[in-house]
């Protein structure tokens, strides 16, 4: 199977700075792993490669092998095949201690027994710097993340967000050619995890550490990544920028998983050279930049916030308003066209329009280029 | 109670209360009498003769008890040293990392002096140190000790490391420290609650026994339950309640710094 | 600033398990050495011939165990079956498991009531529980013989209220070797039990009364059969030291009724005879062991009954 959308993504492209200059940092080829006495494998053929400065994402659901791939990076987790390699060397015999490699764990695990600052310096203690170094870069880190004031704490006298701070302050001071980060973020508070957000992807900056970050959370990768990886069943569905994974989702599952979708069953009514039209709801014809037979039938994703509602008559097809679910800053309009389901998103910026009720009849308007083909049925 | 809600008073049994009452009673009531009689002034136990310390200034003077005290703490730092040092090994070995070969083996072997009956061990310790020619005296004692006192220093300490996250010792080893390190700069430090519980309850059972001291020591290493058995014999004096009283503290003070430190561990976590 | 890339080459997984098991040897050496091969000797020993003064003569022999079943005679050198060892070993046991029921019997309602103190007091009831068993065994028994012999604060008092005119005859009895044993040994019991009640369900209690059942219908068929594996646990740490229990037969007895850990001492002390003391230890030893297996079972099984 080979999908359009996937040649339209640009995969290979990296997205540093300047593209000619940088240089791969990581290389995963071909890892699976099976843990013992598991029948399906956490990882399943799993490839890519992060260029160096780049802030790579690994994005997908629950139990999908994120944590799995990131030990095994790492070095905690050996793979059952496949081959991992920092700067072009393997470094799959090393052991986690002499891989330059550094871990931001999920729930931060800070030494108890050592304050602020001494957890900050262990790294350093440990690769045997002098002392006038290591109190040098112990105060610039803590510099980096905001905290140099809480030195003497012990961690468990720290919040959450300061505790993840110091976590990174202690993962980034040994200067490490690739820092892992398995969902940083998670044990957040929202307001919280939206102001690391930015917090992170400045220090990303700052440092120009090459970042992977491991997130369940599509709305974290979107905002910090340069690219994102989307893995489901231990297999990586699509790499790409945010963008491209956002408007371009390679497939169904990327589709749906990211970001909010009617997923449309299409008709191909007309093809030309690597370009075809299909008609969805019996009546919307929408643009498709694929390889497509006339006659087939193919599924079609559509963005709430691309299906544009419009006085009945003036749009492509009729629809009645079903349901409205208010949400704040925009509502999604629940509607029925013939006997399928759509749904719109409506912002509420336009005064002028007002939100149509449920009962209201009215048209629906998508623009020709706002779709893309996700899936091919098997006539 | 004041507060009980209905579901506690459901809950409750007529008669369980004061059977727990008693039951306590049971338990401390010799203990309780043996120290108030040890500062009765008179020999009598029927009168009460005035409060005073004379039984304790005679057992101090009293130099076979002087000197048994001596050897019993002598005996009791060394084989809880050694048990605790053993038991912290051995529990890092056991608990840390996927299960060794013989994993279950090895952790019965540790608690295996619990299991087998004290006298049994007290005459298989005779006659091992008589076949294999070790003379009866300190250096038996604190073997025979120290194997005994293994499992009571490695409950408390295996308890802790448990509770001491792996993640820990992976954010070590991701942040280049080697398996030493580890064990140097995390493991040891974080267990020490721990280790120091292990130790108080190795010294106390190490202090408390009779049975095995009394088959594996020798003319010159007699120790204070030794001491207090032999003086039993004879006839019963109140100098024996000032020693047993004195024990009885030290055991209480040793097991509720054991138990505070366990607690302050949990705390932690 | 030194790159990380530069690490020394210092091993953290290699050879992992070859260091821990070399971390773990010297414990299992010592308790190998201290104890196993120890236990070892006693069996070895409980075959061969005594020596004339103690010791053992390097000779194959069951004369151990024959002398447990059988008397010889002096004259004739014949053999009879006689009781005496049996009967030893027969009273260890059935004061063992009276001291057992006396614990179950304190002990069941005072771990139910601790279970069922609010949090965070049962964990101080707990430690009340907990000190005697720290404190010398040897003291708590003579504290024991102290209050209950004839001149004691029991007798005295009971004298004094002219209650009794003559002492009871406490101490030195069977009555005083169980009382001992339970004395001894009442921690071992509360302890599992309290710790099975603590873990089990209270909405199960609920359910029941919801189900009409009464306060005694609950206890028997709710709450009991939850606490069965702690009941188990108890009964086994208390019948295990009970049946080699050595000092309150020797101290509370008074010496005269042997039980079977007081008959291996005196083949160690006065009797000097070495392989008939192994044999009985090895006897004891496997009486022990039945319990051990009777015990390890009951708690798979629990087990399995949990997960279903
Ligand atoms: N130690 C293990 N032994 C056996 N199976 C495991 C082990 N760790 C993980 N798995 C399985 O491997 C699969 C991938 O797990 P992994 O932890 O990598 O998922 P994840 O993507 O990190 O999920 P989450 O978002 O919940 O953290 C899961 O099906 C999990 O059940
Ligand atoms: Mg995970």
């Amino acid at each position: 199977m080979k999908d359009m959308a996937t040649s339209l993504d640009e995969t290979q492209v990296p997205p540093a700075t300047d593209p000619l200059v940088a240089k791969t940092a990581l290389t995963v080829s071909g890892a699976v792993k099976y843990y013992p006495n598991a029948p399906m494998p956490a990882l399943n053929d799993v490839s890519f490669s992060i260029a160096e400065n780049e802030f790579f994402t690994l994005l997908g659901p629950s139990g999908c092998g994120k944590t799995t791939l990131l030990r095994s990076i790492a070095g905690f987790e050996d793979l059952t095949s496949g081959s991992i390699r920092l700067d072009g060397d393997s470094i799959e015999s090393l052991a986690p201690n002499q891989r330059p490699i550094n871990t931001v764990f999920q729930h931060y695990a800070l030494f108890p027994h050592m304050t602020v600052a001494e957890n900050v310096a262990y790294p350093l203690r440990r690769l045997r710097l002098d002392a006038r170094a290591i109190e040098r870069r112990v105060a610039e880190m803590l510099a980096l993340v905001k905290l140099a004031e809480m030195a003497d704490r012990k961690p468990a006298k720290l919040s959450g967000g300061q505790q993840q701070r110091i976590a990174l302050a202690r993962a980034l001071a040994p200067n490490p050619r690739l820092l892992l980060l398995d969902e940083p973020l998670s044990a957040l508070d929202l307001k919280l995890r939206r102001e690391m957000r930015t917090e992170l992807k400045q220090i990303q900056i700052k440092t120009g550490i090459t970042f992977l970050f491991v997130t369940h959370d599509q709305e974290e990768a979107l905002a910090m990544s340069d690219r994102v990886a989307v893995m489901n069943n231990g297999q990586v569905e699509q790499i790409g920028r945010p963008e491209a994974i956002y408007n371009a989702p390679a497939n169904e599952f990327v589709a749906t998983f990211i970001g909010e979708t009617n997923a449309l069953s299409g008709l191909v009514e007309k093809t030309g050279s690597g370009a075809a039209q299909v008609i969805v709801l019996g009546g919307i014809a929408l643009a498709a930049d694929a390889d497509l037979a006339v006659g087939e039938r193919v599924g079609v994703s559509v963005r709430l916030e691309k299906v544009d509602l419009r006085p009945p008559g003036e749009g492509a097809v009729d629809a009645i308003v079903e349901q409205t679910v208010f949400l704040g800053t925009d509502t999604v309009v629940h509607l029925k066209v013939g006997k399928e389901t759509l749904q719109a998103r409506l912002q509420h910026t336009d005064r002028a329009r007002p939100v149509p009720a449920p009962g209201d009849h009215c048209s629906v308007h998508i623009d020709p280029g706002a779709a893309t083909v996700v899936a091919r049925s098997n006539r | 109670m004041s507060h009980a809600t209905r579901i506690d008073r459901l809950r409750s049994y007529p008669g369980f209360g004061p059977l727990t009452i008693i039951c306590l009673t049971f338990l401390y009531a010799p203990l309780l009498v043996v120290s108030v009689y040890s500062f009765n002034a008179t020999r009598s136990i029927t009168e009460w003769g005035g409060f005073s310390f004379d039984w304790y200034v005679r057992a101090f003077n009293n130099p076979t008890i002087r000197d048994a005290a001596g050897n019993s703490l002598f005996v009791a730092v060394c084989a809880a040293t050694l048990a605790t040092t053993l038991a912290t090994m051995a529990a890092i070995s056991l608990l840390r990392g996927p299960p060794l070969k013989g994993q279950t083996g090895a952790v019965s072997l540790v608690s295996l002096p619990l299991m087998v009956p004290e006298i049994i061990t007290a005459i298989a310790s005779l006659i091992f140190f008589v076949t294999i020619g070790v003379p009866l005296g300190f250096v038996s004692l604190i073997a025979a000790h120290t194997v005994f006192c293994i499992p009571f220093a490695y409950l408390p300490i295996s308890a802790r490391l448990s509770g001491i996250e792996a993640t820990l010792d992976e954010a070590a080893g991701d942040l280049y420290a080697s398996r030493a390190d580890v064990i140097r700069t995390i493991l040891i430090p974080l267990m020490m609650p721990g280790i120091a519980s292990g130790f108080c309850l190795a010294f106390i059972v190490s202090l408390d026994d009779f049975i095995i001291a009394n088959f594996v020591s020798g003319p010159g290493s007699t120790t204070l339950p030794v001491a207090i058995y032999g003086l039993a014999r004879i006839g019963f004096t109140p100098e024996i309640n000032a020693v047993a009283t004195l024990m009885l503290a030290v055991s209480i003070l040793f097991v509720g710094l054991s138990w505070f430190l366990g607690r302050k561990t949990t705390q932690i976590n | 600033m030194q790159d990380a890339a530069a690490v020394a080459q210092r091993s953290y997984r290699v050879g992992e398990a070859r260091s821990r098991r070399v971390m773990l040897s010297p414990a299992l050496t010592v308790l190998v050495v201290g104890l196993v091969c120890p236990l070892i000797i006693v069996l070895v020993y409980s075959f061969l011939e005594a020596g004339t003064y103690g010791g053992v003569e390097w000779r194959f022999s069951l004369e151990a165990y024959q002398q447990f079943l059988f008397q010889r005679d002096i004259f004739d050198d014949s053999l009879s079956f006689s009781t005496a060892y049996l009967e030893i070993f027969g009273r260890s046991l059935f004061m063992a498991v009276l001291a057992t029921a006396v614990c179950l019997a304190i002990g069941f309602p005072t771990a139910y009531f601790i279970a069922t103190r609010p949090p965070e007091q049962r964990m101080f009831w707990v430690f009340l529980i907990t000190v005697p068993y720290w404190v010398n065994l040897l003291i708590r028994t003579l504290a024991l013989l102290f209050i209950i012999r004839d001149q004691g604060p029991i007798n005295a008092a009971l004298q004094g209220l002219d209650m009794i005119d003559a002492p009871l005859r406490i101490a030195y009895t069977d009555f005083a070797i169980v009382l001992g044993l339970a004395y001894s040994y009442l921690p071992f019991m509360i302890l599992p039990i309290y710790a099975a009640l603590e873990r089990s369900d209270t909405r199960l209690v609920e359910a029941a009364y919801d189900l009409y059942a009464s306060k005694a219908r609950v206890l028997v068929d709710v709450v009991i059969p939850g606490a069965k594996a702690g009941i188990i646990a108890g009964a086994i740490l208390v019948f295990i030291p009970s049946i080699g229990s050595y000092l309150a037969p020797d101290i509370l007895g008074g010496g005269r009724e042997l039980l079977a850990g007081n008959l291996i001492a005196q083949q160690f002390q006065a009797s000097r005879n070495w392989p008939f003391g192994a044999a009985c230890a090895v006897i004891l030893m496997t009486v022990v062991m039945l319990g051990l297996i009777q015990f390890v079972r009951s708690q798979e099984r629990t087990r399995r009954g949990e997960m279903r």
